[in-house]
């Protein structure tokens, strides 16, 4: 899992009963995130990197980590495609 | 419509765009609104635009100020007709450009231009070419605007939905354009039923006892709603269409999307999310949210039953 993440500017998020509401003004829609994805969206947003976030799902949800990390990473992906979250450049990640 | 600057659809010359409340008045008449999310005072208007905002808005003009705070106040000011694009109407899907920054709304639309501060007390301006019946397209699609930005501010929120009341209570039946809204509305109409409007309600008293509010705003019914007043509200539901009619219920993360994705206007600037994704949340606690499946030839009492049913 490579990269870290931060909740696109544009975006508004709200975790409700597990689900994550998440608001894209720039695309003008709203989305609906399962559990999972909602604790990734989260952790983005406390600014913890890619690697805290896959540990933290590891001591939170009761799977194999192996595939704890793989859905973690899944997600990241997705909402970077989404325009969720946007990649950190690399030298903002090291400051 | 696409367009990448703002106001660069509607005006001949977006570098234009008035940034300080200036300009010459229409007039001097002024009306007083009291809608939700107001009072509203117009001010600057000449006589024929007065005349006209007489003529749609009587139900909800005030001689006086009906309440002592929040009053906020436009000028109509006076541009030539070249400061507007003309284009052909034909077919145009209604729509216009919001410009949301920290300190104020742009906004750019058919026949007007306005800037909104968003400090309370700072008059808003209206700049418009028109003063005849195409004054008050400008009016009401100025006012929509206003409205949902201002009830948001004050415990409020206002949705792209059709209105009916059931049992002396306010139902909201909401979705996107095509989703049965005005169908749904019709259909109450012809059983008798009260509605409020197939277009906009308000909904006023979030955080206490959400109730809606009717507007003078309605879609394709135009002057039949047939409701006045305010209702205490008891459901909100996402039309579907299918081959039966059914009630379910949403999750709260659901709910709280939907409910978002049809709050207009003020769903589309950043400088509004936190407010409305907290109002859309408030609502979801004050009022069920479900999700109404039904056919073209469902009746609307077959949907009042279904509507009961969830109830229980």
């Amino acid at each position: 899992m490579l990269g870290s993440f931060r909740i696109a500017s544009d975006v508004r998020y709200r975790v409700i009963d597990d689900e994550a509401v998440v608001v894209r003004q720039g695309e003008g829609d709203v989305l609906v995130f399962n559990q999972v994805a909602a604790r990734v969206i989260q952790l983005v947003g406390e600014g913890l990197t890619s690697q805290q976030i896959g540990d933290h799902a590891v001591d939170e949800f009761d799977a194999p980590e192996e595939r704890i990390r793989e859905d973690v990473a899944m997600f990241l992906e997705e909402l970077e495609n989404l325009n969720v979250v946007e990649r950190l450049p690399q030298d903002e990640k090291n400051a | 419509m696409t367009s990448s600057r703002f106001g660069s659809f509607f005006l001949t010359d977006p570098e234009r765009f008035p940034e300080t409340v200036e300009g010459e008045p229409w007039g001097d008449n002024s009306r007083l609104l009291d809608l939700p999310g107001g009072p509203f005072r117009i001010t600057d208007l000449s006589a024929s635009q007065a005349h006209l905002m007489d003529r749609e808005y009587s139900s909800v003009i005030a001689e006086t100020q009906p309440s002592s705070d929040g009053l906020h106040e436009t000028a109509v000011l006076r541009v030539q007709p070249g400061f507007f694009r003309e284009f052909d109407i034909e077919g145009w899907e209604y729509t216009l450009d919001l410009d949301s920054t920290p300190d104020r709304l742009g906004l750019a639309a058919l026949e007007f231009a306005a800037l909104v501060p968003w400090t309370s007390e700072a008059t808003a301006g209206l700049w418009t070419s028109v003063e005849d019946a195409w004054f008050q397209g400008v009016i009401e699609n100025y006012l929509r605007v206003m409205v949902a930005h201002r009830l948001l501010l004050r415990d409020g929120i206002l949705l792209h939905s059709a209105g009916a009341v059931i049992d002396g209570s306010a139902f909201l039946f909401i979705g996107a354009s095509g989703a049965g809204k005005s169908t749904l509305a019709r259909k109450a109409l012809d059983a008798g039923a009260p509605v409020l409007s197939d277009d906009l309600n308000a909904v006023v008293n979030l955080t206490v006892k959400p109730a809606v509010a009717q507007l003078p705003f309605t879609g394709e019914l135009r002057d039949q709603a047939t409701f006045g007043g305010t209702v205490p509200l008891r459901g909100v539901f996402v039309l579907k269409q299918g081959s039966s009619v059914d009630c379910e219920p949403l999750s709260r993360g659901e709910a709280t999307a939907a409910i978002l994705a049809t709050s207009p206007f003020v769903n589309r600037g950043v400088e509004n999310l936190d407010t409305l994704v907290a109002s859309a949340v408030t609502l979801t606690s004050g009022a069920p949210v479900g999700r109404l499946t039904s056919a073209k030839d469902t009746t609307f009492e077959e949907i009042t039953r279904a509507v009961r049913r969830f109830q229980e």
